[in-house]
């Protein structure tokens, strides 16, 4: 059965969460208070994991590592641009199959462009450059995404890595 | 049993059951003229598709199963549609953990409901017969489980992302027969589970609606690699080349997945 609509908010992220990536919120989120935040809960994945290191590819045309987890910490391992081998970048692909928001919580500062399935290059609904609810997320940025698979491009940054943290939220929510 | 005497004999609940299936459109799928969008970003349209079941069977499940799947036992999580996700990844059915556990007694169905091949994109909306008898006995029914035998598909695919991974509309199908590992599918039947709050008992009225519910999308197919897939020759309805699913493991693996992701939903009234 159906995660029901609930008016707990953090049961309600949990429940998008698991059905918009197709993936589970741990156990832990359900019996968490409604009142937290997502940039709080954001944060406290941001720090407390879960944890998961992927590598980029480094080719655009190439399918990339699928970031599938909301509520986890991806370590990203970042490479050489090939035009330009003092900074470094990567594609990663977030694989979404409910249409609602996405939020990305960045650990630093790393240029970000997020390409829809169509090939257009996805503007941001909103964009903080800090949070008040902690410093380990530097910045984050938030997408209406539809059903689909994204291509998320990180750098160019002279980073060797990059961690972020996904977050989402149904449309219609309640 | 606390039920007047005058009672006796009656039954603690009649239930009348029907059976619903149809092919969803979940929100944010619909690509228009039959296609569905998939998480993958290819689009997907259904020329054909039927699943059949076995007997879907109503279960005493706090009885059965010697746990409460509200409350997974340790070294489960998640527990929904009949199985708890174990912490070393495995799905496992109640039945399996209640076995586990000390204490559990064993399967207790209450009712079964022979359910057969449903034409799932015609539309399915039938009455269905009781296994033993629609007059119930003192009864809390928790669970609803129903064993997928087979299942039969057919449609098109193509890419919705540019620049496209594979060229136009290709034809594919897929034809598995769960029981059976020499055609591919895994040796057991795929077992789809639902949760209900059925009593009864001489607190709630005798008569009962209940109504099975079964709605696939293209979420079936969120994880196949299309691109990674063998052209067959001759294998679509045009004898044109297409996907044979059932040539490809991972594909294979992929639908199971997405299959064992279906609710069964149940609903309830009297």
């Amino acid at each position: 059965m159906k995660f029901a609509s609930t008016i707990n908010l953090t049961m309600s992220i949990c429940a998008a969460a698991a059905a918009l990536l197709g993936s589970g919120c741990s156990d832990e989120h359900m019996d968490e208070p409604a009142a937290e935040s997502q940039s709080a809960d954001a944060c406290e994945h941001m720090v407390d994991g879960p944890f998961e290191a992927v590598s980029a590819t480094i080719d655009a045309g190439e399918a990339g590592p699928a970031l599938t987890e909301t509520h986890t910490r991806y370590t990203i391992a970042l490479s050489a641009d090939p035009a330009d081998p003092g900074s470094r970048i990567g594609y990663v692909d977030v694989v979404v199959d409910e249409p609602g928001e996405l939020s990305v919580y960045l650990d630093a500062p790393v240029p970000l462009s997020v390409t829809a399935p169509s090939g257009d290059e996805l503007a941001a609904e909103a964009s903080e450059d800090s949070i008040a609810e902690c410093i380990e997320v530097a910045m984050s940025h938030t997408y209406d995404v539809t059903v689909g698979t994204y291509r998320v491009r990180l750098g160019p940054t002279d980073r060797e890595e990059a961690s972020l943290v996904l977050i989402t939220a149904g449309h219609g929510h309640e | 049993m606390s039920a007047c005497a005058c009672d006796a004999g009656e039954p603690f609940a009649t239930v009348s059951p029907r059976l619903e299936a149809g092919v969803a459109v979940p929100e944010g799928r619909d690509a228009g003229m039959g296609w569905q969008r998939l998480a993958s970003s290819y689009e997907l349209r259904f020329t054909e598709l039927s699943i059949t079941a076995g007997d879907a069977v109503l279960i005493d499940t706090a009885e059965a199963i010697g746990f409460d799947p509200r409350m997974p036992p340790p070294g489960y999580s998640l527990c929904h549609n009949g199985h708890c996700h174990s912490d070393d990844g495995r799905l496992v059915s109640y039945e399996e953990i209640g076995a586990e556990l000390a204490g559990g007694a064993g399967a207790v169905w209450v009712l079964a409901l022979p359910v057969g091949m449903m034409d799932v994109l015609a539309g399915v909306s039938r009455p269905l017969a009781c296994e033993p008898s629609c007059d119930l006995p003192l009864a809390s029914i928790t669970q609803v489980t129903m064993p997928v035998t087979r299942v039969r598909a057919r449609g098109l695919v193509r890419d919705g992302r540019a620049p496209a991974r594979i060229a136009g509309e290709v034809p594919w199908q897929l034809e598995l027969e769960l029981e059976l590992e020499l055609a591919g599918g895994p040796g057991e039947p795929l077992m789809l589970g639902g949760s209900l709050e059925l009593a009864a008992d001489r607190s709630h009225a005798p008569d009962v609606a209940l109504t099975l519910e079964l709605r696939p999308s293209s979420r079936i197919f969120d994880q196949v690699v299309w691109d990674q897939l063998e052209l067959v020759p001759d294998s679509g309805p045009a004898m044109e080349p297409g996907f044979d699913l059932l040539g490809d493991a991972a594909a294979v693996s992929a639908v199971l997945a997405g299959l064992g992701e279906l609710e069964l939903g149940v609903e309830v009234t009297r």
